[in-house]
Protein backbone atom coordinates (compact mmCIF):
# COMPACT_ATOMS: atom_id res chain seq x y z
CA UNK A 1 0.00 0.00 0.00
CA UNK A 2 1.12 3.44 -1.02
CA UNK A 3 0.06 7.19 -1.07
CA UNK A 4 -0.16 7.84 -4.46
CA UNK A 5 -1.60 11.41 -3.81
CA UNK A 6 -0.48 12.34 0.12
CA UNK A 7 -3.95 11.96 2.47
CA UNK A 8 -6.21 11.44 -0.70
CA UNK A 9 -5.90 8.43 -2.88
CA UNK A 10 -4.21 5.29 -2.08
CA UNK A 11 -2.77 2.53 -3.93
CA UNK A 12 -4.06 -0.89 -2.91
CA UNK A 13 -3.35 -4.39 -4.20
CA UNK A 14 0.48 -6.19 -4.67
CA UNK A 15 2.46 -7.79 -7.47
CA UNK A 16 2.13 -10.75 -10.24
CA UNK A 17 4.19 -12.61 -12.13
CA UNK A 18 3.99 -11.21 -15.42
CA UNK A 19 4.88 -14.12 -18.10
CA UNK A 20 3.08 -15.78 -20.78
CA UNK A 21 0.71 -17.32 -18.19
CA UNK A 22 -1.06 -13.72 -17.96
CA UNK A 23 -2.73 -12.08 -21.37
CA UNK A 24 -1.35 -8.57 -21.33
CA UNK A 25 1.88 -9.93 -20.97
CA UNK A 26 4.23 -8.64 -24.33
CA UNK A 27 6.08 -11.45 -25.54
CA UNK A 28 9.06 -12.27 -24.21
CA UNK A 29 8.82 -10.49 -20.99
CA UNK A 30 9.38 -11.76 -17.35
CA UNK A 31 9.39 -9.39 -14.46
CA UNK A 32 6.64 -8.52 -11.74
CA UNK A 33 4.12 -6.62 -12.22
CA UNK A 34 1.42 -4.22 -9.82
CA UNK A 35 -1.77 -4.77 -10.11
CA UNK A 36 -3.66 -1.83 -8.63
CA UNK A 37 -6.63 -0.73 -7.17
CA UNK A 38 -7.22 2.32 -5.34
CA UNK A 39 -8.79 4.07 -2.24
CA UNK A 40 -10.02 8.03 -1.98
CA UNK A 41 -10.34 9.00 1.13
CA UNK A 42 -13.57 11.32 1.79
CA UNK A 43 -14.68 13.53 4.74
CA UNK A 44 -17.07 11.07 5.97
CA UNK A 45 -16.34 8.00 3.72
CA UNK A 46 -14.64 6.71 1.34
CA UNK A 47 -14.46 4.93 -2.28
CA UNK A 48 -12.24 2.15 -3.61
CA UNK A 49 -11.98 2.01 -7.11
CA UNK A 50 -11.88 -1.13 -8.75
CA UNK A 51 -11.11 -4.24 -6.00
CA UNK A 52 -8.35 -5.72 -8.04
CA UNK A 53 -7.24 -9.26 -7.99
CA UNK A 54 -8.77 -12.30 -5.99
CA UNK A 55 -4.81 -13.42 -5.61
CA UNK A 56 -4.31 -10.58 -3.94
CA UNK A 57 -7.85 -10.12 -1.92
CA UNK A 58 -6.43 -11.23 1.71
CA UNK A 59 -3.79 -8.90 1.41
CA UNK A 60 -6.37 -6.26 -0.09
CA UNK A 61 -8.72 -6.22 3.48
CA UNK A 62 -5.83 -5.88 5.31
CA UNK A 63 -4.93 -2.70 3.65
CA UNK A 64 -8.29 -1.84 3.95
CA UNK A 65 -8.27 -2.14 7.64
CA UNK A 66 -5.41 -0.12 8.09
CA UNK A 67 -7.03 3.06 6.49
CA UNK A 68 -10.47 3.29 7.09
CA UNK A 69 -11.89 3.69 10.20
CA UNK A 70 -14.47 1.31 11.85
CA UNK A 71 -18.15 1.62 10.14
CA UNK A 72 -16.58 4.37 7.99
CA UNK A 73 -18.76 4.41 4.47
CA UNK A 74 -17.70 3.58 1.71
CA UNK A 75 -18.67 3.40 -2.69
CA UNK A 76 -17.05 0.61 -5.08
CA UNK A 77 -16.24 2.47 -8.45
CA UNK A 78 -15.71 0.40 -10.98
CA UNK A 79 -13.93 1.35 -13.96
CA UNK A 80 -14.81 -1.93 -15.87
CA UNK A 81 -17.12 -5.22 -15.26
CA UNK A 82 -13.64 -7.40 -15.77
CA UNK A 83 -12.98 -9.81 -13.02
CA UNK A 84 -9.86 -8.01 -11.89
CA UNK A 85 -12.10 -4.80 -11.06
CA UNK A 86 -14.92 -6.74 -9.55
CA UNK A 87 -14.51 -9.89 -7.76
CA UNK A 88 -13.03 -8.98 -4.56
CA UNK A 89 -16.56 -6.98 -4.21
CA UNK A 90 -18.40 -10.06 -1.82
CA UNK A 91 -15.09 -9.82 0.00
CA UNK A 92 -14.94 -5.98 0.97
CA UNK A 93 -18.72 -6.38 1.13
CA UNK A 94 -18.58 -8.88 4.32
CA UNK A 95 -15.88 -6.81 5.82
CA UNK A 96 -16.94 -3.03 5.28
CA UNK A 97 -20.13 -1.38 4.88
CA UNK A 98 -20.55 -0.65 1.18
CA UNK A 99 -23.77 2.05 0.08
CA UNK A 100 -23.63 1.26 -3.40
CA UNK A 101 -21.43 -0.10 -6.38
CA UNK A 102 -21.23 2.32 -9.20
CA UNK A 103 -20.65 0.75 -12.65
CA UNK A 104 -21.10 0.92 -16.30
CA UNK A 105 -21.89 -1.24 -19.14
CA UNK A 106 -24.49 -4.01 -19.29
CA UNK A 107 -23.95 -7.53 -20.04
CA UNK A 108 -22.00 -7.80 -16.77
CA UNK A 109 -23.95 -6.91 -13.53
CA UNK A 110 -21.72 -6.83 -10.24
CA UNK A 111 -22.32 -9.25 -7.60
CA UNK A 112 -23.03 -7.15 -4.38
CA UNK A 113 -25.42 -7.07 -1.98
CA UNK A 114 -25.06 -3.09 -2.25
CA UNK A 115 -27.13 -1.04 -4.54
CA UNK A 116 -25.64 -1.56 -7.86
CA UNK A 117 -25.98 1.51 -9.60
CA UNK A 118 -25.48 1.49 -13.48
CA UNK A 119 -24.09 4.72 -15.32
CA UNK A 120 -23.44 5.60 -18.64
CA UNK A 121 -21.08 7.80 -20.06
CA UNK A 122 -21.05 7.65 -23.98
CA UNK A 123 -17.31 7.46 -24.83
CA UNK A 124 -15.36 10.79 -25.21
CA UNK A 125 -17.77 12.53 -22.63
CA UNK A 126 -17.51 12.71 -18.90
CA UNK A 127 -19.74 13.29 -16.39
CA UNK A 128 -19.16 14.48 -12.80
CA UNK A 129 -20.66 12.68 -10.20
CA UNK A 130 -21.14 12.15 -5.84
CA UNK A 131 -20.17 8.63 -5.51
CA UNK A 132 -20.23 8.93 -1.57
CA UNK A 133 -21.51 11.98 0.80
CA UNK A 134 -18.53 14.72 0.30
CA UNK A 135 -16.73 12.82 -2.92
CA UNK A 136 -17.16 14.32 -6.01
CA UNK A 137 -15.57 12.20 -9.16
CA UNK A 138 -15.68 13.26 -12.73
CA UNK A 139 -16.25 9.62 -14.54
CA UNK A 140 -14.44 9.98 -18.43
CA UNK A 141 -15.38 7.57 -20.57
CA UNK A 142 -12.16 7.41 -22.79
CA UNK A 143 -12.00 6.27 -26.48
CA UNK A 144 -9.22 4.17 -25.56
CA UNK A 145 -11.12 1.05 -24.44
CA UNK A 146 -11.65 -2.51 -25.17
CA UNK A 147 -15.04 -3.04 -22.71
CA UNK A 148 -16.88 -0.30 -21.21
CA UNK A 149 -14.49 1.38 -19.34
CA UNK A 150 -14.54 4.39 -16.86
CA UNK A 151 -11.33 6.49 -16.00
CA UNK A 152 -11.65 8.19 -12.52
CA UNK A 153 -10.93 11.59 -12.41
CA UNK A 154 -10.67 13.24 -8.46
CA UNK A 155 -10.59 16.86 -9.02
CA UNK A 156 -9.73 17.55 -5.27
CA UNK A 157 -6.16 15.75 -5.84
CA UNK A 158 -5.86 15.72 -9.60
CA UNK A 159 -5.45 11.98 -9.44
CA UNK A 160 -6.71 10.03 -12.37
CA UNK A 161 -7.19 6.50 -12.40
CA UNK A 162 -6.86 5.30 -15.72
CA UNK A 163 -8.34 0.92 -15.30
CA UNK A 164 -6.50 -0.68 -18.20
CA UNK A 165 -4.55 2.09 -20.08
CA UNK A 166 -1.18 3.72 -19.23
CA UNK A 167 -0.18 -0.07 -17.89
CA UNK A 168 3.53 0.28 -19.22
CA UNK A 169 4.91 1.73 -16.11
CA UNK A 170 7.34 -0.32 -13.63
CA UNK A 171 9.77 -2.06 -16.07
CA UNK A 172 13.59 -1.16 -16.28
CA UNK A 173 13.21 0.68 -19.38
CA UNK A 174 9.04 1.19 -19.73
CA UNK A 175 8.13 0.69 -23.36
CA UNK A 176 4.83 2.53 -23.69
CA UNK A 177 3.74 0.12 -26.56
CA UNK A 178 4.13 -3.10 -24.08
CA UNK A 179 0.60 -1.19 -22.13
CA UNK A 180 -1.27 -1.76 -25.17
CA UNK A 181 -0.85 -5.49 -25.74
CA UNK A 182 -4.71 -5.79 -24.72
CA UNK A 183 -5.78 -3.28 -27.31
CA UNK A 184 -4.29 -5.21 -30.53
CA UNK A 185 -7.20 -4.04 -32.46
CA UNK A 186 -5.63 -0.73 -32.90
CA UNK A 187 -3.71 -2.71 -35.61
CA UNK A 188 -6.11 -2.46 -37.93
CA UNK A 189 -7.97 0.70 -37.29
CA UNK A 190 -7.14 4.63 -37.88
CA UNK A 191 -6.13 5.47 -34.27
CA UNK A 192 -5.89 9.12 -34.81
CA UNK A 193 -9.54 10.12 -32.80
CA UNK A 194 -8.45 7.94 -29.76
CA UNK A 195 -4.91 9.79 -29.73
CA UNK A 196 -6.63 13.07 -30.10
CA UNK A 197 -8.85 11.60 -27.08
CA UNK A 198 -6.13 11.03 -24.48
CA UNK A 199 -4.18 14.56 -25.88
CA UNK A 200 -8.06 16.26 -24.45
CA UNK A 201 -8.26 14.29 -21.62
CA UNK A 202 -5.00 15.78 -20.27
CA UNK A 203 -5.45 19.48 -21.77
CA UNK A 204 -8.75 19.38 -20.13
CA UNK A 205 -7.51 17.98 -16.38
CA UNK A 206 -5.29 19.35 -14.15
CA UNK A 207 -3.36 15.96 -14.04
CA UNK A 208 -1.00 15.52 -10.70
CA UNK A 209 -1.14 11.70 -10.76
CA UNK A 210 -1.54 8.53 -12.89
CA UNK A 211 -2.90 5.55 -11.08
CA UNK A 212 -3.65 2.65 -13.96
CA UNK A 213 -4.61 -1.08 -12.92
CA UNK A 214 -1.56 -2.55 -13.02
CA UNK A 215 1.59 -1.00 -13.69
CA UNK A 216 3.68 1.53 -11.66
CA UNK A 217 1.68 4.92 -11.40
CA UNK A 218 3.12 8.14 -12.52
CA UNK A 219 3.43 11.15 -10.34
CA UNK A 220 3.52 15.04 -11.34
CA UNK A 221 2.40 17.14 -13.63
CA UNK A 222 5.34 16.99 -15.95
CA UNK A 223 5.67 13.25 -16.24
CA UNK A 224 1.92 13.04 -16.20
CA UNK A 225 1.62 15.21 -19.86
CA UNK A 226 5.06 13.20 -20.78
CA UNK A 227 3.25 9.93 -20.81
CA UNK A 228 -0.01 10.99 -22.06
CA UNK A 229 1.91 12.65 -24.98
CA UNK A 230 4.34 9.62 -25.35
CA UNK A 231 0.72 6.75 -25.30
CA UNK A 232 -1.02 8.99 -27.85
CA UNK A 233 2.24 8.50 -30.17
CA UNK A 234 2.33 5.10 -29.78
CA UNK A 235 -1.21 4.62 -30.36
CA UNK A 236 -0.89 6.63 -33.49
CA UNK A 237 1.65 4.50 -34.73
CA UNK A 238 -0.06 1.34 -33.75
CA UNK A 239 -2.81 2.04 -36.36
CA UNK A 240 -3.30 2.20 -40.36
CA UNK A 241 -1.50 4.91 -41.40
CA UNK B 1 -32.37 -6.34 -13.02
CA UNK B 2 -33.78 -9.40 -12.08
CA UNK B 3 -33.64 -13.01 -13.84
CA UNK B 4 -35.77 -15.47 -15.26
CA UNK B 5 -35.91 -19.08 -14.50
CA UNK B 6 -36.02 -20.22 -18.27
CA UNK B 7 -36.06 -24.28 -19.38
CA UNK B 8 -33.02 -25.29 -20.90
CA UNK B 9 -33.14 -26.69 -24.35
CA UNK B 10 -32.59 -29.73 -26.40
CA UNK B 11 -30.37 -28.80 -29.65
CA UNK B 12 -29.10 -31.68 -31.28
CA UNK B 13 -28.05 -35.04 -29.78
CA UNK B 14 -26.37 -34.53 -26.50
CA UNK B 15 -26.36 -30.80 -27.65
CA UNK B 16 -28.27 -28.83 -24.94
CA UNK B 17 -28.48 -25.01 -24.47
CA UNK B 18 -28.44 -23.83 -20.92
CA UNK B 19 -28.33 -20.96 -18.58
CA UNK B 20 -31.02 -18.23 -18.45
CA UNK B 21 -31.96 -14.53 -19.72
CA UNK B 22 -31.63 -11.49 -17.74
CA UNK B 23 -34.04 -8.57 -17.60
CA UNK B 24 -33.53 -5.18 -17.30
CA UNK B 25 -35.51 -2.02 -18.43
CA UNK B 26 -35.09 -0.26 -21.25
CA UNK B 27 -36.43 3.45 -21.58
CA UNK B 28 -39.67 2.39 -19.94
CA UNK B 29 -39.88 -1.25 -21.64
CA UNK B 30 -38.77 -4.56 -20.27
CA UNK B 31 -35.81 -6.09 -22.58
CA UNK B 32 -34.00 -9.50 -22.14
CA UNK B 33 -30.41 -11.00 -23.02
CA UNK B 34 -29.16 -14.28 -22.87
CA UNK B 35 -26.15 -15.27 -20.37
CA UNK B 36 -26.24 -19.06 -22.11
CA UNK B 37 -23.63 -22.12 -21.64
CA UNK B 38 -23.89 -25.20 -23.70
CA UNK B 39 -23.71 -29.17 -22.41
CA UNK B 40 -21.93 -31.01 -25.06
CA UNK B 41 -22.61 -34.46 -23.91
CA UNK B 42 -20.27 -37.69 -25.77
CA UNK B 43 -20.32 -41.15 -24.96
CA UNK B 44 -16.73 -41.12 -22.31
CA UNK B 45 -16.67 -37.38 -21.11
CA UNK B 46 -19.12 -34.55 -21.16
CA UNK B 47 -18.03 -30.33 -21.49
CA UNK B 48 -19.44 -26.98 -20.79
CA UNK B 49 -18.92 -24.04 -23.07
CA UNK B 50 -19.22 -20.86 -20.31
CA UNK B 51 -20.54 -21.09 -17.14
CA UNK B 52 -22.85 -18.48 -17.26
CA UNK B 53 -23.62 -15.58 -14.78
CA UNK B 54 -23.90 -16.25 -10.81
CA UNK B 55 -27.28 -14.82 -11.20
CA UNK B 56 -28.12 -18.05 -12.58
CA UNK B 57 -25.98 -20.06 -10.40
CA UNK B 58 -28.40 -22.38 -9.08
CA UNK B 59 -30.62 -22.73 -12.29
CA UNK B 60 -27.08 -23.69 -14.17
CA UNK B 61 -26.54 -26.61 -11.10
CA UNK B 62 -30.03 -27.95 -11.67
CA UNK B 63 -29.99 -28.07 -15.18
CA UNK B 64 -26.65 -30.03 -15.27
CA UNK B 65 -28.38 -32.54 -12.76
CA UNK B 66 -31.22 -32.93 -15.11
CA UNK B 67 -28.81 -33.62 -18.12
CA UNK B 68 -26.35 -35.33 -16.46
CA UNK B 69 -28.00 -36.82 -13.50
CA UNK B 70 -24.79 -39.04 -12.17
CA UNK B 71 -22.39 -38.31 -14.60
CA UNK B 72 -20.28 -36.15 -14.25
CA UNK B 73 -19.21 -32.64 -15.56
CA UNK B 74 -15.39 -33.34 -17.13
CA UNK B 75 -14.43 -30.36 -18.62
CA UNK B 76 -15.66 -26.36 -18.29
CA UNK B 77 -14.91 -24.29 -21.58
CA UNK B 78 -15.30 -20.72 -20.59
CA UNK B 79 -14.57 -18.66 -23.88
CA UNK B 80 -13.16 -15.66 -22.29
CA UNK B 81 -12.49 -14.46 -18.28
CA UNK B 82 -15.72 -12.53 -17.66
CA UNK B 83 -17.94 -12.82 -15.21
CA UNK B 84 -21.25 -13.71 -17.93
CA UNK B 85 -18.68 -16.62 -19.36
CA UNK B 86 -16.61 -17.59 -16.40
CA UNK B 87 -18.28 -16.57 -13.09
CA UNK B 88 -19.44 -19.64 -12.17
CA UNK B 89 -16.35 -21.22 -12.24
CA UNK B 90 -16.12 -21.84 -8.64
CA UNK B 91 -19.72 -23.45 -8.03
CA UNK B 92 -19.26 -25.78 -11.02
CA UNK B 93 -15.33 -27.05 -9.96
CA UNK B 94 -16.91 -27.06 -6.16
CA UNK B 95 -19.76 -29.49 -7.57
CA UNK B 96 -17.69 -31.63 -9.95
CA UNK B 97 -14.43 -32.10 -8.10
CA UNK B 98 -12.72 -33.97 -11.42
CA UNK B 99 -13.58 -31.04 -13.63
CA UNK B 100 -10.74 -29.21 -15.71
CA UNK B 101 -11.10 -25.79 -17.14
CA UNK B 102 -9.61 -25.96 -20.56
CA UNK B 103 -9.30 -23.02 -23.19
CA UNK B 104 -6.75 -20.16 -23.35
CA UNK B 105 -6.77 -20.05 -19.17
CA UNK B 106 -4.35 -16.97 -19.17
CA UNK B 107 -5.32 -14.95 -16.52
CA UNK B 108 -7.71 -17.30 -14.08
CA UNK B 109 -4.40 -18.02 -11.76
CA UNK B 110 -5.02 -14.60 -10.63
CA UNK B 111 -8.87 -14.72 -10.46
CA UNK B 112 -9.29 -18.60 -9.11
CA UNK B 113 -5.71 -18.98 -7.22
CA UNK B 114 -7.68 -22.12 -5.24
CA UNK B 115 -8.24 -24.02 -8.48
CA UNK B 116 -4.59 -23.17 -10.31
CA UNK B 117 -3.94 -26.87 -10.36
CA UNK B 118 -7.08 -27.79 -12.46
CA UNK B 119 -6.20 -25.39 -15.44
CA UNK B 120 -5.36 -27.38 -18.74
CA UNK B 121 -4.24 -25.12 -21.99
CA UNK B 122 -6.41 -25.59 -25.10
CA UNK B 123 -5.07 -23.90 -27.82
CA UNK B 124 -6.86 -23.37 -30.89
CA UNK B 125 -6.83 -26.06 -33.05
CA UNK B 126 -6.57 -28.59 -30.28
CA UNK B 127 -9.64 -30.99 -29.56
CA UNK B 128 -10.91 -33.03 -27.07
CA UNK B 129 -12.63 -36.75 -27.75
CA UNK B 130 -15.62 -36.70 -25.88
CA UNK B 131 -16.71 -40.41 -27.50
CA UNK B 132 -18.29 -40.36 -30.20
CA UNK B 133 -17.90 -36.72 -30.78
CA UNK B 134 -14.60 -34.14 -31.34
CA UNK B 135 -14.47 -31.05 -29.79
CA UNK B 136 -12.28 -28.54 -31.44
CA UNK B 137 -11.01 -25.15 -30.29
CA UNK B 138 -11.04 -22.72 -32.38
CA UNK B 139 -9.30 -18.96 -32.80
CA UNK B 140 -12.65 -16.47 -31.79
CA UNK B 141 -12.49 -14.35 -35.34
CA UNK B 142 -14.88 -11.47 -33.38
CA UNK B 143 -13.87 -11.27 -29.73
CA UNK B 144 -13.34 -8.56 -26.83
CA UNK B 145 -10.68 -9.94 -24.25
CA UNK B 146 -7.34 -11.39 -25.87
CA UNK B 147 -7.69 -14.63 -24.36
CA UNK B 148 -10.86 -15.63 -26.23
CA UNK B 149 -11.79 -18.96 -28.14
CA UNK B 150 -14.31 -20.41 -29.85
CA UNK B 151 -15.09 -24.32 -30.00
CA UNK B 152 -17.23 -26.32 -32.42
CA UNK B 153 -18.76 -29.67 -31.70
CA UNK B 154 -18.99 -32.12 -34.60
CA UNK B 155 -21.15 -34.55 -33.40
CA UNK B 156 -23.96 -31.69 -33.33
CA UNK B 157 -22.34 -29.67 -36.02
CA UNK B 158 -22.47 -26.60 -33.54
CA UNK B 159 -20.12 -23.72 -33.38
CA UNK B 160 -20.05 -22.01 -30.30
CA UNK B 161 -18.93 -18.21 -30.65
CA UNK B 162 -19.08 -16.14 -27.18
CA UNK B 163 -19.77 -12.65 -27.78
CA UNK B 164 -19.78 -13.09 -31.55
CA UNK B 165 -23.21 -12.95 -33.45
CA UNK B 166 -24.56 -12.00 -30.37
CA UNK B 167 -27.16 -9.05 -31.32
CA UNK B 168 -29.85 -10.75 -33.89
CA UNK B 169 -33.13 -9.76 -31.57
CA UNK B 170 -35.34 -7.52 -32.12
CA UNK B 171 -34.31 -3.79 -30.43
CA UNK B 172 -36.91 -2.01 -28.45
CA UNK B 173 -37.22 1.46 -29.39
CA UNK B 174 -34.23 1.28 -31.56
CA UNK B 175 -32.40 4.42 -32.26
CA UNK B 176 -33.42 6.08 -29.17
CA UNK B 177 -31.69 7.72 -26.16
CA UNK B 178 -29.77 4.63 -25.16
CA UNK B 179 -25.88 5.64 -24.57
CA UNK B 180 -23.79 3.74 -26.34
CA UNK B 181 -22.27 2.20 -23.78
CA UNK B 182 -25.37 0.11 -23.56
CA UNK B 183 -24.00 -2.77 -24.23
CA UNK B 184 -26.89 -5.35 -23.90
CA UNK B 185 -28.03 -7.15 -27.21
CA UNK B 186 -30.95 -7.42 -25.80
CA UNK B 187 -34.92 -9.12 -27.22
CA UNK B 188 -38.18 -8.91 -26.03
CA UNK B 189 -39.63 -11.26 -23.30
CA UNK B 190 -41.26 -14.26 -25.06
CA UNK B 191 -38.23 -14.32 -27.37
CA UNK B 192 -35.98 -16.45 -24.94
CA UNK B 193 -34.85 -19.93 -25.43
CA UNK B 194 -35.56 -19.42 -29.60
CA UNK B 195 -33.83 -20.12 -32.40
CA UNK B 196 -32.76 -17.85 -34.98
CA UNK B 197 -35.73 -19.43 -37.42
CA UNK B 198 -38.31 -19.01 -34.94
CA UNK B 199 -37.79 -14.86 -34.30
CA UNK B 200 -40.83 -13.53 -35.51
CA UNK B 201 -38.89 -12.10 -38.37
CA UNK B 202 -35.20 -12.29 -39.10
CA UNK B 203 -33.57 -9.55 -38.41
CA UNK B 204 -32.26 -6.38 -40.24
CA UNK B 205 -29.48 -5.28 -41.00
CA UNK B 206 -29.84 -1.80 -38.83
CA UNK B 207 -30.92 -3.78 -35.50
CA UNK B 208 -27.74 -6.62 -36.15
CA UNK B 209 -25.90 -2.87 -36.07
CA UNK B 210 -27.30 -1.80 -33.32
CA UNK B 211 -26.25 -4.20 -31.10
CA UNK B 212 -22.38 -4.68 -32.76
CA UNK B 213 -21.68 -1.39 -32.29
CA UNK B 214 -22.62 -1.29 -28.73
CA UNK B 215 -21.59 -4.84 -27.70
CA UNK B 216 -17.82 -4.67 -29.53
CA UNK B 217 -17.28 -1.14 -29.44
CA UNK B 218 -13.73 -1.80 -31.10
CA UNK B 219 -15.54 -2.73 -34.47
CA UNK B 220 -16.68 0.77 -35.08
CA UNK B 221 -12.64 1.28 -35.78
CA UNK B 222 -12.09 -1.82 -37.76
CA UNK B 223 -13.09 -3.41 -40.98
CA UNK B 224 -13.82 -6.62 -40.24
CA UNK B 225 -14.17 -8.33 -43.55
CA UNK B 226 -10.89 -10.52 -42.79
CA UNK B 227 -12.34 -12.06 -39.78
CA UNK B 228 -15.48 -13.05 -41.76
CA UNK B 229 -13.45 -14.76 -44.20
CA UNK B 230 -11.65 -16.44 -41.87
CA UNK B 231 -15.07 -17.66 -40.15
CA UNK B 232 -16.12 -18.88 -43.63
CA UNK B 233 -12.47 -20.56 -44.24
CA UNK B 234 -13.73 -22.74 -41.11
CA UNK B 235 -17.40 -23.29 -41.74
CA UNK B 236 -16.19 -24.48 -45.00
CA UNK B 237 -13.54 -26.94 -43.03
CA UNK B 238 -16.44 -28.09 -40.38
CA UNK B 239 -19.93 -28.57 -41.23
CA UNK B 240 -21.98 -26.40 -39.36
CA UNK B 241 -25.59 -26.35 -38.88
CA UNK B 242 -26.01 -24.49 -35.56
CA UNK B 243 -24.41 -21.34 -34.00
CA UNK B 244 -24.76 -20.72 -30.29
CA UNK B 245 -23.51 -16.93 -28.93
CA UNK B 246 -23.60 -16.18 -25.25
CA UNK B 247 -26.06 -13.69 -25.85
CA UNK B 248 -28.21 -14.09 -28.87
CA UNK B 249 -30.83 -16.38 -29.81
CA UNK B 250 -28.81 -19.58 -31.31
CA UNK B 251 -28.77 -19.19 -34.97
CA UNK B 252 -30.00 -21.98 -37.18
CA UNK B 253 -30.17 -19.86 -40.88
CA UNK B 254 -26.25 -20.42 -40.65
CA UNK B 255 -25.91 -18.63 -44.28
CA UNK B 256 -28.35 -16.17 -44.00
CA UNK B 257 -26.88 -14.52 -40.52
CA UNK B 258 -23.54 -14.44 -41.75
CA UNK B 259 -24.57 -12.00 -44.23
CA UNK B 260 -26.95 -9.81 -42.41
CA UNK B 261 -23.76 -9.91 -39.71
CA UNK B 262 -20.83 -8.98 -42.23
CA UNK B 263 -23.47 -6.58 -43.48
CA UNK B 264 -23.98 -5.08 -39.81
CA UNK B 265 -20.24 -4.99 -39.14
CA UNK B 266 -19.73 -2.98 -42.42
CA UNK B 267 -22.18 -0.39 -41.19
CA UNK B 268 -20.65 0.16 -37.70
CA UNK B 269 -17.41 0.67 -39.60
CA UNK B 270 -18.55 3.07 -42.09
CA UNK B 271 -20.84 5.18 -39.39
CA UNK B 272 -18.17 5.10 -36.96
CA UNK B 273 -15.33 6.70 -39.60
Amino acid sequence: MSGLLSGRIYRLGGDIELDERVSWCPPGVRRTQAVNCYLIKGPSGSVVVDTGVRLHQEGIIEQLDRLLSPGEPLSIVLTRTEMECCLNIPAIEERFPVGSVWYTGGITVPRSKAESKRIAVDPGTSMRVEVLDGIVVELVSPLLRLLPTLWVFDPESGGLLTSDAFTHGGSAGPETREGLRKFRWFTGADTSPIARNIGDIFRDRDVRAVGPGYGTPFIGRDMCLEQAGELARAIEEMGIQ
Amino acid sequence: MKHDAVELRWLADGTYWLGGCLSASAQGQEVHYHVSSYLVVGSEATLLVDTGDPAHRALLLAQLELVLGERPLDYVFPTHPEIPHAGNLPALLDKYPGALVVGDVRDYHLHFPEYRSRLRTQAAGSRIDLGGREFRFLPAFIRDLENTLWGHDDGARMMFVSDGFSFIHDVPAAGGAASEDDDEPVHLPGQCRLLSGEMPEPPTVDQAAYGTGRALYWTKFVDVSDAFDGIEAVLDMLPTTLIGPAHGNVINDVDGMLRTSLAAHRKVYAEGR
